[in-house]
């Protein structure tokens, strides 16, 4: 198993898509990490290293739209203001396919908006697109956030 | 030409007269009939010359008499070409005592033999008659009826009106027809009106705008209002009919309530209710992976089990919202080419191997919705397979052209449906074989309530003791416009 090129935040109230993606991703033998947390709230704080988990540079975030407390556009708005992590890659993972909803999260300049319907059963797809991802895309390199 | 024409008028005076289609008195100061023309005889029932000498008063009702003789003495007084009784209904007395309307005119005459007084007589029970049909005819419509004059006064109302509104008749004649309308209507609506008055034409009120009416309680309605202008006695009216539509409007408000209401529990039934159950089947998914083969049998059995009933769960789920989502027409209108459409079908679930298929299509195409008819040949194609007994069965598809229906007949050489179950299959979750064999119980309901929401309708003729069954669909050809707008 090689380092792999960045780590994974899965921003989603329901916690079975963290280890969809986490299981999908062992099975393919990827040593990416993946890191959870149930809202918005819990996103930042994790981000802002004022959470238990930690989450190293670089990473990507797999960001859910509906969800308590903070929802995925309150989310991405906090995250674009913030000076130190407004470079951040987020794909928006969701079941809306509301025109509404796609236009109001590219506003917000997201590297993607994947459909839940269209990642196949347990997200099996959705772990070989990130694989690949990894193998192609470069990153830019970061610290751990502090 | 005859010579002397004045002699030749005086000596046919008489037989003149009695061309005249009005009734003709002559009578002297006195009161008494000195002549009287033959319309006048027929008009009142009298023999001919049974009246002369006679008073006049013989020709009104008993009670009017004391008081034309007064009349009759300021007429002499002062004698002028009038019409009589102006602003007073006038009646006449037959000889057998019955009374009927008539129009007096009245002129002085001098001759040799003194002061003479012409009346002339016209019967108008006729007109009479009319008037009162025209005002049952106007009372008895099933919607409001109004005139109103150029003054924006009401000049009549009918009862439909009157209550509908809240008000006597007499309350609302001569009244500013404004009185209908809410206060903050009503200054806006002057001008409107005189508009409408001033060009002559006939139209719909308020197009496109919902237009309110006030209620004597204060209470105000939504009305349906046409307009068209007419010319009564020389003046330029408008005539407006109205229609509550209350309840149309409280109809359409609840039915636009529940169609939302309807969105809504599809919403959350395909969102807040499947997550669950695929959230379950994954964790199943896991738990096998993580016993990875090392489970006893029961146990693996009864994960296997476990992951079927969450299947048809998630099925059943997908099928109410199909049906749900059928009692709404497609508004989409296609050239549908039944050949093309059943291939369709074919191809996405095909054939058991073992099976036969008959086609006859007859090259019937159609316009219309095309996905839920698709839908319904689907379902009655796939529950002939799903439900049929034999490997080597035989369903055949066929159309025909009925009226301005196509007939499209699914028919199988299965078990057939019992004649006692034959009311009942078209309900929901009604199945009659074992459920780990088949579907959920839905594709006929469904199909049922997608051809019935179209216009068309469903048949089902199973023979008992004869193998098999038809279902025929009857699918209108064309858009009808009460049920496509």
């Amino acid at each position: 198993m090689t380092e792999a090129p960045f780590n994974l935040l899965v921003v989603d109230d329901d916690d079975l898509t963290a280890e969809s993606v986490a299981r999908g991703l062992a099975k393919r033998g990827s040593a990416m990490r993946v890191v959870a947390a149930a809202d918005g709230v819990e996103a930042l704080a994790i981000l802002r290293g004022e959470s238990d988990q930690r989450l190293h540079r670089p990473f990507v975030i797999l960001l859910d739209l509906n969800m308590p407390r903070m929802s995925g556009f309150e989310f991405l708005e906090t995250l674009r203001a913030d000076a130190r992590l407004r470079d951040s890659v987020v794909f928006v993972l969701s079941t809306s396919d509301a025109e509404s909803d796609l236009a109001r999260a590219y506003n917000e300049c997201i590297a993607g908006y994947i459909l839940k319907s269209s990642v196949g059963s347990q997200y099996a797809s959705l772990a070989g697109l990130l694989v690949q991802y990894a193998e192609t895309v470069q990153m830019q390199n970061g610290n751990t956030v502090p | 030409m005859l010579k002397d024409l004045s002699r030749f008028a005086e000596s046919h005076a008489a037989e003149i007269a009695d061309a005249v289609p009005v009734g003709i008195a002559i009578t002297n100061c006195e009161g008494e009939l000195v002549f009287l023309n033959a319309e006048l005889e027929r008009m009142t029932g009298y023999e001919s010359g049974e009246l002369l000498g006679q008073p006049i008063e013989l020709l009104l009702p008993e009670p009017k008499r004391p008081q034309h003789e007064m009349y009759r003495g300021e007429f002499n007084a002062a004698p002028a070409q009038r019409p009589m009784g102006v602003g007073r209904e006038l009646s006449a007395r037959r000889r057998d005592g019955t009374e009927f309307p008539v129009e007096v005119g009245l002129r002085p005459m001098e001759t040799a033999d003194g002061q003479m007084t012409v009346a002339s007589i016209v019967d108008i029970s006729a007109s009479r008659q009319m008037e009162a049909s025209f005002r049952a005819l106007v009372d008895g419509a099933p919607y409001g009826m109004l005139l109103i004059d150029g003054q924006g006064k009401i000049a009549m109302a009918n009862l439909n009106l009157c209550g509908m509104f809240g008000y006597e008749k007499a309350e609302l004649l001569g009244q500013s027809m404004e009185i209908l309308l809410p206060e903050r209507h009503r200054a806006n609506h002057v001008p409107q009106r005189d508009g409408f008055t001033a060009v002559q034409s006939q139209r719909p009120m308020g197009m496109g705008r919902d237009v309110t009416g006030r209620r004597k309680d204060g209470r105000e309605m939504p009305l349906e209002i046409g307009l068209t202008s007419v010319v009564t006695e020389g003046r330029r009216m408008s005539m407006a009919a109205v229609v509550d539509i209350t309840l149309r409007k409280r109809a359409e408000l609840q039915l636009r309530e529940a169609n939302a209401q309807l969105e809504e529990f599809t919403y959350v039934s395909s969102h807040d209710l499947r997550a669950p159950i695929r959230g379950i089947a994954t964790l199943l998914e896991w738990v096998k992976e993580d016993l990875n083969g090392t489970a006893p049998d029961t146990v693996a059995n009864n994960l296997d089990r476990m992951s079927i009933r969450l299947q048809r769960m998630d099925r059943l789920i997908e099928d109410l919202l199909t049906y749900a989502r059928s009692g709404r027409r497609s508004i989409k209108v296609l050239k549908i080419d039944l050949a093309a459409l059943v291939a369709e079908i074919v191809e996405l679930e095909p054939l058991p191997a073992t099976m036969t298929l008959e086609l006859d299509l007859g090259g019937q195409t159609l316009e219309g919705a095309r996905t839920p008819l698709q839908t319904v040949v689907r379902n009655l194609y796939s529950n002939a397979i799903k439900h049929h007994d034999k490997p080597d069965g035989h369903i055949a598809i066929k159309a025909r052209e009925e009226g301005s229906f196509c007939v499209v007949s699914v028919t199988d050489d299965g078990p057939g449906i019992p004649e006692s179950a034959q009311a009942r299959v078209f309900r929901l979750f009604q199945t009659l074989t074992a459920p780990e064999r088949k579907g959920t119980g839905l594709g006929l309901a469904v199909a049922k309530r997608l051809t019935e929401s179209h216009g068309g309708r469903i048949e089902l003729t199973s023979i008992p003791d004869r193998p098999g069954c038809t279902f025929e669909v009857w699918w209108p050809k064309f858009m009808r416009s009460d049920l496509d707008d």
